[in-house]
């Protein structure tokens, strides 16, 4: 096995690396430029620097509920064309909104770059939302929520776990927001978030596929350089303090199987302690080898599923364990045994073997992310907005690698501890005769 | 708070406003420059002497290969031991004549690879530098599996679980329900795993599945990615060469017949907050058939883009759903179409009106010709690099609807 190990270690910087060009415009909009001929297809994508936590406490779910509505139009594409556009080029486009950020992206046959940037710099520079297109969006996402929250067993998980795991910090509420503020928000709401955070110097741009940098760029230039430059926008700087003590709830819910749900608090993507408790969620919960699964679904046949998942978060986040027990296990025996398997890190350091294994899977990942010219533009624009360094997206491996055996062990006694953590019970609901 | 930022900021706006309306580029769409080559990758077929096609497709941007070997296993009707096929194709990776299941998983996970098992075959991806390790395990996995007793009560005990917790699930009701009455509880398609079911099967019925269908001549190695076809030559023979053939039989069953009228079922779901609503209905259409393209186009304007009819008419004019689709799905036994979507409970009525308004309309009205071109576009990307992945997965190939597929049965989760 041991010259096997070596083999790995010594191979990993072989994945291919991806070349760019960056820069700002005088109005402050960020530029990633990425060339690959490999598909005659182009990613373009803009990320908006705003996501739930800029959100106020009494318009939760505003962020996501906003990037409906820049698909209405603009001045100069009217209501429901957006996607016409895309579709009569053949090509696919979506956004997506998280805590953090908001991400806008088409994908197009290379020779219609121009599309892409037009339809962009529309929705940065003066999209248009018609009343009938907020009613209508407000019931779509109203569904959206039912759908994925209120229809789906433990899909209220995340929402249940978060508001107890924050108090002050914006990261307490659900990105697809609450259903009264859904049904609160006014015309004047969505004028002051667009003139607040959809702006180009809270912007990044980021292009990849088959592009020639030098017309690229001219086609940016026209496209976005008249686009005024704006105030910085709001940025909540709320340090949660400690959770200071365990919290404990149960949730009756429709569902037949018992969860178990802790969440513990942890650092801020990016962080050296990050890495190492990303690391320490592979060895708990990545692969059937892997320790929760191995002893909870395998050996002990207490869970159905068990796993252990920390967010990425721009500011200090969370890492979920999510148990749903066997039928007829008990909860608390499943919690134990989760227990258990935590007490096992921070009471034994990891052996070697186990190590190279969760190296050799960080550099599968990595390498995979990198599949898609969407996912090029995506991570791209991630590393420059949350880090300032969109070369990570050949680096990031390097902090990985500087994580030891000891730290793995460290974190585990420093964040997965009860005081520092939330624990939920999803119990079915009692029969109502 | 903000309004004195607010009054600037408009201020801004309107200046930025007046400023562009000087640049007429933005009034319009720019054109699109000359269409750029496709170059499709090196790909290609062969079959060795125990009758395993293998289909192989280059592709060397990331350091990566992915295997399927997909096993072409007749459907068959398995009655009240239904379930038996998917236990066996989960108990394969768990336990093999030389390795344990802790072993394989080992192995596996070592590599950062993955490698799972089903009914219709062996799956497995990794970096190319570990592809031999990898294919080790697969070929042994997929030739030599003991069916150890103790993983076998494991997994009909996960099974126990999954099936309560699918109990909660309105996507899984309702595809129960839909698959049951499209192709009836004794067709292959319509049969139901139930506590029951689990109860009866033994881990010899898995065996006996597997040691009778998974023959190398009803199946294929697909591999992707960063390989040669050279080396593909070599590698296929050298796991899969030993692999015997033999015949495997056609299961017996009758062909679904049509509901003679629509038909409306409904599940009572205590506690949902919307109605998964299916307009579905069994269809005879096979890949290839004539009018496979056709009715593909057809269930494309109907469904199956974001600018469809039914996303347009349930999403974007009547706010009932995030979304609605339909599929329509041939198969060389019996396809299906089904239109869908989760609405909120009180617009259940009025949403199913409008697919009906929608299917009606589709059946008898002429598509209009710039509706059917952007379908043809949207249709043409979805085959062309756009929707391409770097490391390309194998195509599935769509099938067709009789173009006088209309709906049927509807069911209704409320």
């Amino acid at each position: 096995m041991s010259l096997f190990i070596l083999g790995a270690y010594c191979l990993f910087a072989q994945a291919n690396k991806i070349n760019f060009t960056e820069y700002d415009l005088p109005n402050g909009l960020h530029v990633i430029l990425h060339e690959d001929h490999s598909t005659p297809i182009v990613a373009v994508s803009v990320l908006y620097h705003v996501g739930s936590k800029n959100e106020k406490p009494d318009r939760t779910g505003f962020a996501h509920f906003f990037e409906h509505l820049l698909f209405e139009g603009s001045e100069n594409i009217a209501r429901g064309e957006f996607d016409d556009y895309i579709q009569e080029a053949g090509g696919t486009n979506n956004a997506n909104t998280s805590w953090d950020r908001t991400f806008y992206y088409e994908v197009l046959p290379s020779n219609q770059l121009g599309l892409g940037l037009w339809l962009e710099s529309e929705r940065m520079l003066h999209a248009k939302v018609e009343q009938v297109g907020i009613e209508t969006q407000r019931q779509v996402v109203k569904e959206e929520r039912r759908q994925r929250v209120d229809n789906q067993p433990y899909g209220s998980v995340l929402e249940e776990s978060m508001k107890r795991a924050f108090r002050n910090h914006p990261y307490k509420w659900p990105i697809i927001g609450y259903m009264d503020h859904l049904d609160a928000a006014q015309e004047q709401d969505y004028k002051q978030f667009y003139a607040d955070y959809y702006v180009p110097n809270n912007a990044t741009l980021s292009i990849a596929g088959d592009i020639n940098i030098e017309e690229a760029k001219s086609l940016v230039n026209k496209y976005f350089s008249g686009i005024p430059k704006r105030q910085e926008p709001y940025r909540p700087k709320i340090v949660e303090p400690e959770l200071g003590g365990e919290v404990r709830d149960t949730i009756f819910d429709n569902v037949q199987l018992p969860a178990v749900i802790q969440t513990y608090r942890i650092p801020a993507q990016g962080t050296p302690d990050y890495y190492a408790v990303t690391m320490l969620s592979q060895l708990l919960s990545q692969g059937e080898s892997s320790r929760l699964h191995k002893a909870l679904v395998d050996q002990q046949q207490k869970a159905l599923f068990v796993g252990n998942f920390p967010l990425s978060m721009e500011d200090p986040g969370v890492s979920i364990a999510f148990g749903i027990c066997n039928a007829g296990v008990d909860p608390k025996d499943m919690e134990a045994s989760m227990d258990a398997e935590v007490q096992r890190v921070q009471n034994e350091l990891i052996g070697e073997t186990e190590f190279q294994k969760l190296r050799n899977q960080v550099e599968n990942d990595f390498i995979t992310t990198n599949s898609t010219v969407q996912g090029i533009a995506e991570s791209l624009a991630n590393y420059h907005t949350y880090f300032g360094e969109a070369n990570l997206i050949n680096t990031e491996i390097e902090r990985y690698m500087k994580v030891t055996r000891e730290d793995i062990q460290r974190v585990a006694k420093k964040y997965l501890t009860k005081d520092n953590r939330v624990v939920l019970y999803y119990l079915p609901k009692p029969k109502t005769p | 708070m903000k309004k004195i930022f607010f009054l600037k900021t408009m201020a801004l706006l309107l200046f930025a406003q007046w400023a562009v309306a000087q640049n007429d580029f933005r009034k319009a769409a720019p054109k699109p420059g000359p269409a750029p080559k496709i170059e499709l990758g090196k790909a290609e077929q062969f079959t060795l002497k125990n009758g395993l096609k293998v289909i192989v497709v280059e592709n060397h941007k990331l350091p990566r290969v992915s295997f399927q070997l997909f096993v072409d296993v007749p459907p068959s009707v398995e009655g009240d031991l239904t379930g038996t096929a998917e236990l066996a194709g989960q108990l394969l990776n768990k336990g093999t004549t030389t390795r344990t299941k802790a072993q394989i998983d080992e192995t596996v996970d070592f590599m950062g690879a993955s490698l799972s098992t089903s009914e219709t075959g062996v799956r497995g991806s990794c970096l190319s530098r570990y592809q031999d390790k990898l294919l080790e395990v697969m070929a042994d996995v997929l030739l030599n599996p003991t069916f150890p007793v103790e993983e076998f009560d494991k997994s009909k005990k996960q099974a126990v679980s999954a099936l309560a917790q699918a109990k909660d699930d309105p996507n899984a009701i309702a595809e129960n329900v839909a698959s049951a009455i499209n192709f009836g509880k004794n067709h292959p398609y319509g049969e139901v795993v139930t506590e029951k079911t689990l109860e009866k099967i033994t881990v010899e019925k898995c065996k006996e599945f597997y040691q009778t269908n998974f023959k190398p001549n009803i199946s294929y190695l697909i591999i992707t990615g960063d390989i040669s076809i050279v080396d593909a030559k070599k590698i296929a023979p050298k796991y899969f060469g030993e692999w015997k053939q033999g015949e495997v039989k056609k299961g017996k069953f009758d062909t679904p017949q049509k509901p003679a009228a629509t038909q409306i079922d409904f599940v009572d779901k205590a506690g949902a907050v919307q109605s998964v609503i299916n307009v579905t209905y069994p269809i005879e259409l096979k890949n290839g058939a004539e009018d496979a393209i056709k009715a593909s186009v057809m269930n494309t304007i109907l469904g199956s883009y974001f600018g469809s009819r039914l996303n347009q008419n349930l999403r974007e004019k009547h706010a009932y759903t995030y979304g609605s689709r339909s599929v329509l799905s041939p198969d060389p036994v019996i396809g299906f179409f089904n239109a869908n979507a989760s609405v909120r409970n009180e617009v259940t009525d009025s949403a199913i009106v409008q697919f009906l308004a929608e299917l009606n309309r589709i059946r008898s009205a002429e598509v209009p010709a710039d509706e059917l071109n952007m379908v043809k576009n949207v249709m043409t990307e979805a085959i062309s690099p756009a929707r391409w992945k770097t490391l390309p997965r194998w195509p599935v190939l769509h099938s067709t609807p009789p173009a006088s597929t209309c709906l049927l049965t509807i069911t209704l989760t409320t």
